[in-house]
């Protein structure tokens, strides 16, 4: 009996504690901003993109929050705290379109505008998509493997099974790669968003197949240290997504040849703009904002790493 | 004599062959390709990965036998890399000193967890698993989710004295190992573990200090988990707090395969780093096989009570009443 | 109403031969007593009883028919209760839960109905007069009344043969006497009753006909007003009963090793003052709840006493913990050997060098000297083992405890302490455990023995001091003492002729 009275009494506590609601004061917008997860390390620009256009414009806060690791049912926790909260706009990227599409529409459904960004739910209530055609730039990096192939060659992917975004961006690989009959995919290696796992796979294709012509990664795991990427040899074209520091550093020791960059600050600077239009009523032109991405070599590895340095406001 | 070979270790070594065997066999190579398994590379690979694991799951075999359990090493681990991260890249400290600083991580959370257990008497599973949040979010909150990439200030392709550096895991667990195989076998500590372990109250009774050895067994395990973190921030290069996640269970898993009873009271350090070496070869092999991508977790997870059966089995023939 | 029959049974562990042809007939509706020391044999004639184990040779007939139990809940099929020795309770569970564990009542699709294990739980205790309820924790149920427990849940069922062994070793006689009344009401329905214990007195009261075993063999059966105690006693051990011997005297005017002087710990024990002189064995005997093994591990510094002062060798003694109490020379043989004495997981001589380990501190461990100091105390102990490297479970109850005991004596102790350093030993054990206390307390140790087992008291002690409800009552010389005066400065206020 008392045990029972414990527990009423617990959750009297803490319901009265979240009803408690938003604090009153200056009305300025408040925007969530949802990464997949916290430790993926590009999603930080996101939010300094977003803090510093917040700060620019001074009507907008910004608060930045997500699940610690890739964990859908944390994601949709998350979503679900802000739904309540009532903020007046939610900008996310979203872990898994499927799972996460009815807490989207649930959103739009209790007045609060949604965009996505970097990874889309297509099939929700969410107003905008901003970022890059996954599948295009799948293509882009499709091309460049080619190229630097001259059309023949053996080539390994790596990728992280489950992300909708990975998968598309695959596929697109696949589809400029298939064009080439001269070129052949030896394996598809899953790194389960492990980056030490990845150093670990690309060691061990490495010992599997010396002679491969290229390596072609559709996330960052392998740019984001110097040690990843040592046991490949010169000969191997390496081809990856993300371009933030020290990836470009890579490039310059000769060890990555081709890094596609998205549009790390704008994810954050430009949904916030979207958000903020929407709610002054104007819409967007249309629900697809292809942020477009850009693809960094030796040639232009200098001036996009001043650019970088700006736009952190360095 | 027949004792000796009836050993727990025996058998666990006996199973991590057999697994060899099975792969060299499986992933024969057709033509004249050499064998991507049964290669010197390869085997340093493995060794590489293992240590990581390895040396973590000697700390938490001496917890397990001490009638415990912990769960704070992969976040250890994380937390660790962030430390040395942090002192190595911004502080700009050499790397020595970074690395030794970083152990005191692992000092730290073995006494935070004792004081959990011993003196606020929470149960090690509960006591652990706040540990391992609180070191988690330490790491999120000193990173601020970027990471340190220690590997811009590392020599590339780190050679000492003619050997690789990827060895460092490899020696540290087996220096480890042998160091604490034999500690656990013959030095009063090591019995003491295994008396709190088997039966708490008897040790009490005997005049063990329970509470000291239960404590030198989770500050051991911190300890070596920041080794491991330690040896990760070197190889791999990257200072980040969500590193090693979900380790624990793996590091468990080895110390459980290699013979230690969750019970408390049995097990040993040997075979708790022949367990990590069994599931190192899992997880290398496991990959060259084309098109089991989807079937990695499964087997993985097929391959552990398959394991804790043939066990089971084993010691079963081998009791006399 | 069933006979018992065993015909010719055999039973090898390994090396070791557990029944060698034993044959006996238990008629129906008889109580019937198996009696023999330890490592008779008659653990092992009760696992086959039980379902636990099945003999290697030879059959066990049951009302006639032959039966070949393979497990547990077959023999519980067939009708045998088993009562043991061990608490065999689930204490996280309630009473009702215990009785039918295992064999819940359940009803259409298997849901559990909690209703009528619940009313049949209370038939079972107003039958047994048992005054706990169905739905009380087990945990809380004092030691009597779970054995009692144990008898309800062999009877929960259509139970034949009632099998109790050594149900009173943690009773006390009014306890004892709840217990025999039960009994022959059960005897007087007709429930064959096979009695296992080392308590002739009891056996004496209770059972029609007495067999003994002795090695593994049936040594005679006897029929109880044709037979007497020391007949029964020369049958199982093969040799006339010990008789007290003669102790040397202790000097009176020698400084006592160890003083304790109106020491008390909350309302366990009250004031209590004694001495121990070197090479005197001094008994402490009560019953059950008198507060002794309080006083023993307070002593032992397991628990703070709350007032008073303990002084070893005229020194002021603060102790902490049972360490503090190792390190200073004072030695506690607990009561409950299995679960505060014995470490299963570590092999006999593991277990015979820990107290002596953990005292030196953390350093290496000489492996030979430690095999030698082993050999020589299983030796000096009489210890009967397959081998130093097996673990405690392969030895019987009396060697168990002559193991716990020896594990003290390795550490040379200025100051030995025993609770019930005889309970569930064998009479052949017990003799040997009787005169290694007499052999240290001869070389200086001084002894302090808290035992309820009277006998036990006046053979060994040279002072007995009788506790009652945590108090000290009084002292008598063991030279004069009586069982009839120890036991009245034991149950009233007024010591009768000391």
């Amino acid at each position: 009996m008392k045990r029972l009275a414990l527990l009423i009494v617990t959750v009297a506590v803490a319901g009265w504690a979240c009803a408690g609601g938003t604090p009153e004061g200056p009305r300025k917008l408040k925007f969530a901003l949802i990464p997949k997860a916290l430790d993926i390390p590009v999603f930080n620009y996101a939010n300094q993109g977003a803090q510093k256009l917040a700060a620019e414009l001074g009507d907008v806060e910004v608060i930045y929050r997500g699940p610690d690791h890739a964990d859908e049912l944390k994601a949709q926790e998350v979503l679900e705290s802000f739904i309540s909260q009532k903020v007046d706009g939610i900008a996310i990227s979203v872990l898994n379109a499927e799972f996460l599409t009815p807490t989207i529409d649930k959103a739009v459904a209790a007045g609060i505008p949604v965009v996505t960004w970097d990874s889309d739910a297509p099939a929700s209530k969410r107003f905008a998509f901003y970022g890059v055609d996954d599948f295009k730039s799948g293509q882009e990096m499709g091309r460049q493997a080619a190229e630097l192939l001259g059309g023949k060659g053996t080539v390994a992917f790596l990728t992280s099974l489950g992300a909708y975004n990975l998968g598309r961006r695959l596929d697109g690989v696949k589809d400029v790669l298939a064009k080439h009959p001269g070129i052949k995919v030896v394996e598809t290696y899953d790194c389960q968003e492990d980056s030490v796992k990845a150093s670990q796979l690309i060691a061990s294709g490495t010992n599997r197949y010396p002679d491969l012509g290229a390596w072609i990664s559709v996330g960052g795991w392998p740019v984001f240290t110097q040690s990843a990427l040592a046991p490949v040899p010169a000969t191997t074209k390496v081809i990856s997504f993300d371009t933030n520091p020290p990836a470009p550093d890579l490039i310059r020791a000769g060890k990555v040849q081709v890094l596609i960059g998205q549009k790390y600050f704008g994810w954050g600077s430009e949904t916030v703009k979207l958000l903020r239009d929407y709610i002054k009523g104007a819409k967007p032109a249309s629900t697809i904002i292809d942020s477009g991405v850009d693809v960094v070599t030796a040639k232009n590895v200098d001036e996009y790493t001043a650019l970088w340095k700006k736009m952190e406001g360095k | 004599m027949m004792r000796f070979w009836r050993q727990r270790e025996f058998s666990t070594a006996a199973i991590l062959l057999a697994e060899i065997i099975f792969f060299a066999w499986y992933l024969w190579p057709d033509g004249d390709r050499s064998h991507p398994f049964l290669n010197r590379n390869n085997f340093l690979l493995i060794l590489k990965y293992s240590s990581i694991y390895g040396i973590a799951t000697i700390g938490a075999a001496v917890v397990i036998i001490s009638g415990g359990v912990d769960l704070a090493p992969g976040a250890v681990i994380g937390l660790t890399t962030v430390v040395m991260g942090y002192l190595f890249v911004e502080a700009g400290w050499p790397l020595w000193a970074a690395g030794s600083a970083a152990l005191l991580v692992g000092v730290a959370t073995g006494l935070l967890s004792s004081w959990l257990i011993i003196r606020v008497k929470l149960p090690p599973f509960i006591a652990t698993l706040g540990v391992m949040g609180i070191l988690r979010g330490a790491g999120f909150i000193i990173t601020q989710a970027r990471f340190y990439d220690l590997s811009a200030k590392l020599p590339r392709n780190w050679h000492v004295a003619g050997v690789s550096i990827d060895w460092l895991g490899p020696a540290v667990m087996v220096a480890a190992a042998i160091v604490f195989q034999r500690l656990m076998t013959g030095y009063q500590w090591g019995r003491n573990v295994q008396a709190v372990g088997g039966n708490e109250m008897a040790a009490l009774f005997s005049g063990v200090p329970v509470g000291l050895i239960k404590s030198s067994a989770y500050v051991l395990s911190g300890v070596l988990a920041a080794a491991s973190g330690v040896v990760l921030a070197v190889v791999q290069g990257q200072g980040k707090a969500d590193l090693a996640t979900g380790y624990e269970l793996d590091i468990i898993a080895s110390a459980v395969v290699g013979g230690a009873s969750l019970v408390g009271g049995r097990g040993s350090v040997a075979g708790a780093v022949l367990g990590a070496l069994i599931f190192g070869v899992l997880r290398n092999a496991l990959p060259q096989i084309s098109g089991a991508t989807f079937y990695d977790r499964l087997i993985v997870g097929v391959v552990v009570i398959g394991i804790v059966v043939m066990d089971q089995v084993l010691t079963r023939r081998g009791s006399t009443a | 109403m069933a006979s018992l029959d065993f015909i010719d049974v055999r039973k090898s562990f390994g090396a070791v031969q557990a029944l060698r042809g034993v044959s006996f007939r238990v008629e129906s509706g008889e109580t019937h007593a198996v009696v023999g020391e330890n490592g008779a044999g008659k653990s092992t004639l009760l696992k086959i009883l039980a379902g636990i184990t099945r003999p290697d040779a030879g059959s066990v007939k049951l009302a006639e028919q032959v039966f070949d139990h393979a497990s547990p809940r077959e023999a519980l099929a067939g009708g045998i209760g088993m009562v043991f020795q061990e608490r065999l309770a689930f204490p996280n569970l309630s009473v009702a839960a215990n009785i039918f564990a295992g064999r819940e009542i359940t009803r259409a699709g298997g849901r559990l109905d909690h209703g009528a294990m619940r009313a049949r739980t209370r038939e079972l205790l107003n039958e047994l007069r048992v005054p706990v309820g169905p739905d009380d924790p087990m945990e809380h149920v004092s030691a009597a009344n779970a054995q009692l427990v144990q008898v309800a849940r062999a009877l929960a069922f259509d139970c034949r043969v009632l099998v109790l062994d050594e149900p009173t070793t943690s009773l006390t006689d009014a306890e004892v006497d709840h217990l025999f009344r039960i009994l022959l009401e059960l005897k007087a329905r007709g429930v064959t009753i096979l009695f296992v214990s080392h308590r002739l007195p009891e056996v004496f009261r209770l059972c029609e006909r007495i067999t003994v075993m002795r090695d593994g063999g049936h040594a005679g059966t006897f029929v109880t007003n044709e037979t007497t105690p020391d007949a029964i006693v020369r049958a199982m051990v093969g040799r006339e009963p010990p008789v007290r011997l003669s102790r040397p005297a202790v000097d009176p005017s020698a400084p006592p090793v160890l003083s304790v002087r109106n020491l008390s710990r909350g309302h366990k024990f009250h004031d209590v003052s004694l001495d121990v002189r070197p090479g005197e064995i001094v008994g402490v005997f009560g019953l059950v709840g008198s507060g002794r093994t309080e006083l023993l591990e307070t002593l032992f510094g397991i628990a703070q006493p709350t007032q008073g002062a303990v002084h070893l060798r005229g020194q002021p003694l603060v102790l902490r913990s049972a360490r503090d109490a190792s390190r200073a020379g004072i030695a506690l043989v607990p009561e409950d050997r299995q679960r505060l004495g014995l470490h299963f997981n570590l092999n006999i001589r593991h277990n015979l060098s820990l107290a002596a380990a953990a005292r030196t501190g953390l350093g290496r461990i000489d492996t030979r000297a430690e095999i030698r100091a082993s050999e020589e105390m299983a030796r000096s102990l009489a210890l009967r083992m397959p081998s130093l490297r097996h673990e405690p479970d392969a030895l019987s109850g009396g060697n168990q405890q002559k193991c716990v005991a020896g594990k003290w004596l390795t550490t040379s102790p200025v100051v030995l302490l025993l609770d019930e350093p005889t309970k569930g030993v064998d009479v052949g054990a017990k003799f040997e455990i009787h005169n290694l206390i007499r052999a240290r307390a001869a070389e200086g140790m001084a002894c302090l023995v808290v035992s309820s087992d009277l006998p036990e008291v006046l053979a060994l002690a040279d002072r007995i001091l009788v506790m009652r409800e945590g108090r000290l009552r009084g002292e008598l010389p063991g030279t004069t003492a009586t069982e009839e005066n120890v036991m009245a400065l034991a149950t009233h206020d007024e010591a009768v002729g000391a």
